[in-house]
């Protein structure tokens, strides 16, 4: 982890030396401020504030955070036996991606209170905090921090919360392939409709949110939405975390204004290393489509970033100077999703393997240009939307099907003489 | 409601609540898929059915999963969609990049659905380099191979073997392009209904292991439709024929009974007729000798007997109704003889008067039912296919709250997951630990000699009366549901469980169903017929000879009685497989087994349906055989039934089961073989063909000369009419000293008939005594032992669930008794 | 007259004219590998019969012709325990050597299979099986199937 200064509303809260803070730190810094608020407030209020926030998701998919929180049922409404549940999506695998992991070592009492507010607001009684295994520390410090929060007594009767820690690999991050992991079942995902809020972790209604997500919401409650609002240079509200790794000289997590550029990003990590000159980068970890020079002044955001080809994602930028092989680094990105695809559907299980195999046969100089139309196929065939059962697929061909585009030339090449990089 | 959508132009109607593929599918529209089946709902997995979606006319439409995609007023769906047949090609060549080139050596080639959709698709050239992934594969047991190269990941065995099967020792591992379906470790796979896998997988993963020893091309095979002879449920099967010996066979539809599946011992049994035990050759005095020389002695023992007081006739329940008819009317009605012991003659009589008064439940009801009651029977050993409808049952629950969130029926795995967990009732009272306990809501154990007081507190509770708090409990269950069943059967031998059960469901009328599970396949077609037992049989005066039907008597009664009916008679056995009985008689005649000639068995809803032959070169049909001992065989079957509707009006209706002799569809006959049938003139010599043979007792051909099977007009039919209940039955007194029998049932042997398939032998667990630890040290046995019980001499088991005071041993003879099991030298 | 003896004329320049008669048996004649005649089947490399008992060639036969029984080694290799053509029916179409998959069954430029009895024209296996290769010397089928793993197969690649 980065050790320059972090400053902003979500990061500023943190130590200095970014251990976790005690409850009592965390109070009398002015935490659970927001919480007492909302408490005071019924749920469907809260919900109101978070829409008017213009707050969206921070995992990856950015739909509006409210708009989930609405479809979860009021108590009395809902078929069956059992409780509704929150689930903090701490996963975080998109390569890239490494924003969360501050929150959960750093900032868990934020997290806490954030999903506190927001399992009021949805009527939630369980909060299951999930972390990908190997962030160890952050589940150390949430599993602490839970613990000081309900020896205080601040759960209340009907809420209990539990960190669990993941057994599984990039695809619980997919929110109901997360649900089935949950279940003690195979991470794989769940068609949808019905969605989880209809029938989710046992059949219950359930909202996934991540982790960013929740860390925003006491901010909102506490200072309101228009506050929110104004931190950002577009429509979409509040900071984001975005996270600078690749060919930089410094490269760093860092809280700037949602809609802030990625020529103001580089810049803050020393700009561009290697070459210095900026071949192209990804703004959304590796499941995001290529953008280049020409997207420097780009503000990002969801819309933004989607009306120009590519995602926003998880607003981590992974940068590659025109030193960098492009092929090797889509043949990496390659190589992961095809090693994480659950196996459920065919275009994935089938398809991102041979496309894996090819590329990387594109570097050793073993494949030919026939080989790119499978490349073109597939990306073509399977990377839409609907063709395959989840979206690890679309995913994985972003970066293929704009790779083939902008490095078109360097495609041509390896298929004729391998890498020359 | 209906729906009304337009398919590649066409106006259809479909039912709202279903899925896109269904409604293609009821308009006659094949939509290309793998991992959608009618029995297990949509899971969206293979993406094979792919079609372009337009909400409305103007709409440009997506690409959309039919299976996934409820059906909607006004929608256009094209599957000739260029993009969308496009992509379908693409899954098939995203399939084709591991799948190995292995068609040739493949079991599956020629019916395999993997082939089918290739060329359905259109792909046909190969892009993919040669590495592909493979697998180790896995000895799964002695019924069915495994060859996880070419597997497709359509998910489809799982699917069955945990969610409809219930079965838990197969599974998927691993994940991409390395998924693994397959045990933990080797090992014997665990389910009766494993060999379903064989045609459930769309490849070759799973095939049927005693086929494949057997080989010939599905296009090279003889099909017949036939029942399957193992149990009273009356599957319907297909037996597939080459070169007059059975290769496999295979699940034929029947909506009311075993809709797509089959059971083990369903699916291998029948191979008995293949066996070391089956009986081909005639003897007489322990000697071969020629049929007709047999048939002679026969027939002059049966005239010599008219001046010994007339010869006697014993049928069986697992010889068709002709059969026996044609025998009762030989010998005459009053030395007609049921081939069973008196209590057990006196069981089926009961359990057929309780079905003729009782709304009768068809698999297919106690599938479709919302509450259960399984009285004493081990349904799992004894109609296993019945077992597997009690387990669709259990999701009724599941099914009904996910309805109330809205969730689509046919998204199956979203139903199991919004069912939380639910079962509907299943009260079960068995006296040993059962299979289908881990489904039942109540498992209850209750000693055999109380199972019957405890539904009589069912019933009691269910008029308001006080019962002791588990009786209460399934009372209320019952009551609550709106489609309750009521299973019992002959399992226990105990006719106060028949009348328990009974009792139970006209408590419940008029929404209850009653399922009553007789012994064998024509069980209840004997009851119907007539006869009493055996040992009325020994006591009839004189000495004329004995004919004994298809039956192995050593298996029905104690050897005292069997030994006073043979004694100075002389014993003419017919039979198709090898028994104890046939070891003994003094002139035995090979007749046809039930694959071998045309024939009526009665199931358990007193559905008559018909056999047809499937081997054109075998034994003659038993009824034959005795209608030519009394002076004349009637020309086919459909002539003999004539004579048994007339003389025995109960079975009027026996000839609608199936069509007659007479039968043609527009194209002649109806064709056995299929259109390519190769070899059939590899050893033929000019001017030396021989006619092929004709069946007079159905409307098919042997060849392929002749139009197609109209499978609907091979269900069946009902035939119980409402009948006088006999007075209560008298509590079996078991009488002696020694340990109270409960009768094991396994589903992989039970009879003479299971015992001789070799395959399904090498599956079964072998018969076994089973005590009690405390009985078995009172007795000085030790785990192990091989103990001598009843004339038999069997291994013994230690079980602590076997109640104390009692043995549990495998046997046929259900009638309530006591054993003296002792440790044999 | 003239047109008669320009015709004898003709016919008779036809007495030193070479003759193009074969002289048969003595001379056979070169026939392509591709002719048509009797069928055979051959061994892999490495010796073994190529013939997996697919029964392909015996579904394509037009006229029926050859009969195929599948038996299977313990090593789980498929082979035919009966291959039975009967030349008094074969047309010697040469589908079955299209249908092939292993290059087993091949037609072979040898005509001469007349004979006496009708029943000697049925030939099984041992009149079939020949020693060598036939017509396509490098052809493994085991090799490309896919049913068994290649040689140095790591076995810890076949996990599942």
């Amino acid at each position: 982890m980065t050790a320059a200064p972090l400053s902003g509303p979500l990061t500023g809260r943190a130590r200095a030396d970014r251990r976790p803070h005690s409850l009592a730190e965390w109070q009398a810094d002015g935490g659970h401020a927001a919480l007492g608020l909302a408490r005071q407030q019924p749920p469907a209020a809260i919900v109101d504030m978070v829409a008017a926030a213009a707050l969206n998701g921070r995992g990856g998919a950015g739909f509006p955070a409210a708009q989930k929180w609405r479809f979860m049922p009021a108590p009395g409404t809902i078929p069956g036996d059992g409780p509704s549940y929150l689930i903090v999506n701490g996963d975080e695998m998109e390569p890239g991606a490494f924003k969360d992991r501050l929150f959960l070592e750093a900032l868990p009492h934020l997290v806490i209170e954030g999903a506190m507010i927001a399992a009021h607001a949805m009527h939630a009684s369980e909060i299951i905090i999930l972390v990908r295994d190997a962030y160890r520390i952050g589940i150390h410090a949430m599993e602490q921090a839970i613990a000081e929060v309900d020896a205080a007594g601040l759960t209340g009767r009907n809420l209990k919360i539990r960190v669990h820690a993941s057994a599984g690999r990039y695809i619980v991050g997919e929110e109901t392939a997360l649900i089935e992991a949950l279940e003690g079942k195979r991470a794989v995902p769940r068609k949808r409709p019905p969605f989880p809020a209809q029938s989710g972790l046992w059949g219950r209604p359930t909202t996934v949110n991540n982790v960013e997500t929740i860390a925003n919401i006491p901010g909102i409650v506490a200072n309101g939405p228009d506050w929110f609002r104004g931190l950002s240079r577009t429509a979409e509200g509040g900071t984001k975390l975005f996270g600078v790794s690749g060919r930089v000289h410094k490269p760093q997590l860092i809280e700037a204004p949602m809609g802030t550029t990625a020529r103001e990003l580089i810049d803050r990590c020393g700009g561009v290393s290697g070459t210095g000159e900026l071949l192209a980068f990804q703004p959304g970890g590796g499941a995001s489509g290529f953008l280049g020079p020409e997207h420097l002044d780009l503000p990002l955001d969801f819309a933004n970033v989607a009306d120009a080809g590519s995602m926003f994602g998880t607003g981590t930028l992974i940068v590659l100077d025109t030193g960098t092989c492009p092929i090797g680094v889509i043949a990496r990105h390659m190589r992961f999703y095809a090693r994480e695809s659950c196996g459920w559907c065919t275009p994935c299980r089938e398809g991102l393997p041979w496309v894996a195999h090819i590329v990387d046969g594109l570097e050793a100089g073993t494949a030919k240009t026939a080989d790119l139309d499978i490349l073109h196929m597939t990306a073509g065939e399977a990377g839409p939307r609907g063709r395959s059962f989840c979206d690890l697929m679309g995913g994985a061909m972003a970066p293929l099907a704009t790779g083939l585009h902008r490095f078109e030339r360097q495609f041509a090449d390896h298929a004729a003489h391998g890498c020359r990089a | 409601m209906t729906v009304r959508l337009t398919i590649d132009g066409r106006q259809v109607e479909a039912q709202e609540g279903e899925d896109l593929l269904t409604a293609c599918t009821n308009a006659g529209v094949e939509v290309p898929h793998f991992c959608w089946h009618r029995a297990m709902g949509s899971i969206g997995a293979c993406r094979l059915c792919a079609v372009k979606v337009r909400r409305h006319e103007a709409d440009p439409g997506t690409i959309e999963m039919a299976c996934m995609i409820p059906v909607a007023d006004g929608q256009h769906i094209d599957i000739a969609d260029p993009e969308a047949a496009a992509f379908r090609g693409h899954v098939i060549e995203w399939l084709m990049r591991n799948h190995p080139h292995d068609c040739a050596v493949c079991e599956e080639g020629g019916d395999c659905r993997l082939q089918d959709m290739t060329i359905a698709s259109g792909h046909h050239l190969r892009r993919a380099g040669p590495d592909k992934r493979i697998h180790r594969n896995q000895y799964l047991g002695p019924l069915i191979t495994h060859e996880m190269n070419r597997c497709i990941a359509c998910y489809r065995c799982t699917r069955f073997y945990r969610g409809v099967a219930g079965g838990r020792d197969l599974d998927v591992f691993g994940a991409h392009d390395r998924v693994y379906f397959g045990r933990a470790e080797d090992g014997v796979l665990e389910s009766p209904f494993a060999g379903n896998l064989a045609e459930i997988c769309p490849t070759g993963v799973f095939n049927d292991r005693g086929w494949s020893k057997v080989y010939a091309r599905p296009w090279d095979m003889l099909e017949t439709p036939s029942v399957c002879p193992h149990c009273a449920v009356g599957c319907n099967i297909g037996l597939s024929v080459r070169a007059n010996r059975l290769r496999r066979v295979i699940s034929r539809s029947h909506p009311a009974i075993n809709a797509d599946f089959l059971c083990d011992r369903g699916r291998y049994g029948p191979l008995f007729i293949e066996g070391p035990s089956a009986l081909k050759a005639a003897r007489h005095h322990g000697h071969a000798v020629p049929l007709r020389t047999a048939l002679d002695q026969a027939q002059e023992a049966i005239a010599v007997s008219a001046a010994l007081g007339g010869a006697i006739g014993i049928g069986s329940p697992r010889a068709s109704l002709e059969a026996n008819y044609a025998l009762r009317r030989l010998v005459g009605p009053e030395h007609f003889f049921a081939g069973l012991d008196a209590a057990e003659v006196a069981l089926h009589r009961r359990l057929a008067a309780h079905l003729a008064n009782a709304s009768i439940a068809s698999l297919a009801d106690i599938a479709a039912a919302d509450a259960i009651l399984v009285l004493g029977e081990d349904l799992t050993g004894t109609a296993p296919m019945a077992a597997l409808a009690v387990r669709q049952a259990s999701r009724a629950a599941e099914r009904a709250l996910a309805a109330e969130k809205h969730v689509p029926a046919f998204l199956d795995n979203a139903v199991r997951v919004a069912g939380e967990g639910r079962r509907a009732p299943l009260v079960l009272v068995t006296p040993v630990p059962d299979a289908l306990d881990a489904i039942a809501t109540h498992p209850l154990r209750r000693a055999p000699a109380d199972i019957a007081g405890f539904g009589h507190a069912i019933a009691a509770a269910l008029a308001g009366k006080r019962a002791d708090p588990d009786a209460s409990a399934a009372a209320a269950a019952l009551a609550a549901a709106s489609a309750p069943v009521i299973i019992a059967g002959a399992g226990l031998g105990d006719p106060a469980v028949l009348d328990a059960a009974a009792a139970i469901a006209t408590a419940l009328n008029p929404r209850a169903r009653l399922a009553l599970f007789p012994a064998e396949a024509n069980s209840l077609g004997l009851a119907l017929l007539g006869g009493e037992g055996l040992e009325a049989a020994a006591d009839v005066p004189g000495r004329g000879a004995v004919v004994v039907l298809e039956n192995d008597l050593h298996s029905r009664c104690d050897p005292a009685t069997i030994a006073r009916l043979f004694a100075d008679r002389a014993v003419i056995a017919l039979d198709c497989v090898e028994t104890a009985t046939t070891a003994i008689a003094h002139t035995v005649v090979p007749v046809a087994s039930f694959a071998d000639a045309a024939g009526t068995c009665i199931n358990h809803e007193g559905r008559a349906q018909r056999t047809i032959a499937a081997r054109p070169d075998s034994a003659p049909a038993a009824w034959r055989v005795l209608a030519a001992f009394g002076g004349g065989a009637e020309a086919g079957l459909d002539d003999l039934q004539v004579a048994l509707a007339r003389d025995c009006p109960q079975f009027a209706a026996i000839a609608a089961a199936a069509p007659a002799a007479s039968y043609r569809t527009p194209s002649g006959r109806i064709a056995r073989a299929p259109a390519r049938f190769s070899g059939r003139t590899a050893s033929d010599s000019a001017g030396g063909d021989a006619a092929p043979p004709r069946d007079p007792d159905s409307p098919f051909s042997w060849t392929m000369e002749g139009g197609a099977l109209p499978a609907e007009l091979f269900q069946g039919v009902r035939i119980l009419a409402a009948a006088a209940l006999p007075p209560p039955a008298q509590a079996p007194a078991i009488g002696g000293a020694g340990l109270i029998l409960i009768p094991l049932h396994d589903p992989f042997s039970v009879s003479e008939t299971d015992r001789a398939s070799t395959i399904l032998a090498a599956r079964a667990p072998g018969p076994q005594l089973r005590l009690h630890p405390a009985d078995a040290a009172r007795l000085k046995l030790a785990e192990g032992a091989i103990v001598s019980v009843e004339g038999r001499t069997v291994p013994l088991v230690l079980d602590k669930h076997i109640p104390i005071g009692h043995a549990g041993l495998t046997t046929r003879r259900t009638t309530p008794r006591r054993l003296m099991p002792e440790g044999s030298k | 007259m003239i047109g008669t003896l320009k015709s004898l004329w003709a016919v008779g320049l036809k007495l030193f004219a070479p003759t193009q008669t074969q002289g048969y048996p003595e001379v056979k004649p070169a026939l392509a590998p591709r002719y048509r005649g009797r069928i055979i089947l051959s061994r892999d490399p490495d010796g073994q019969e190529r013939c997996v008992a697919c029964n392909l060639c015996a579904v394509v036969c037009p006229v029926d012709c050859i009969e195929v029984v599948k038996a299977e080694t313990v090593e789980g290799r498929w082979y035919p325990e009966t291959f039975r053509i009967n030349f008094a029916r074969c047309i010697f179409c040469g589908l079955c050597e299209e249908a092939c998959p292993t290059a087993a069954i091949q037609l072979t430029p040898d005509f001469e299979l007349a004979d006496y009895a009708r029943s000697s024209l049925v030939y099984d296996k041992p009149d079939l099986l020949i020693a060598g290769k036939g017509k396509y010397p490098g052809y493994r089928y085991w090799d490309v199937a896919g049913k068994t793993a290649p040689p140095n197969t790591d076995p810890k690649d076949l996990a599942p």
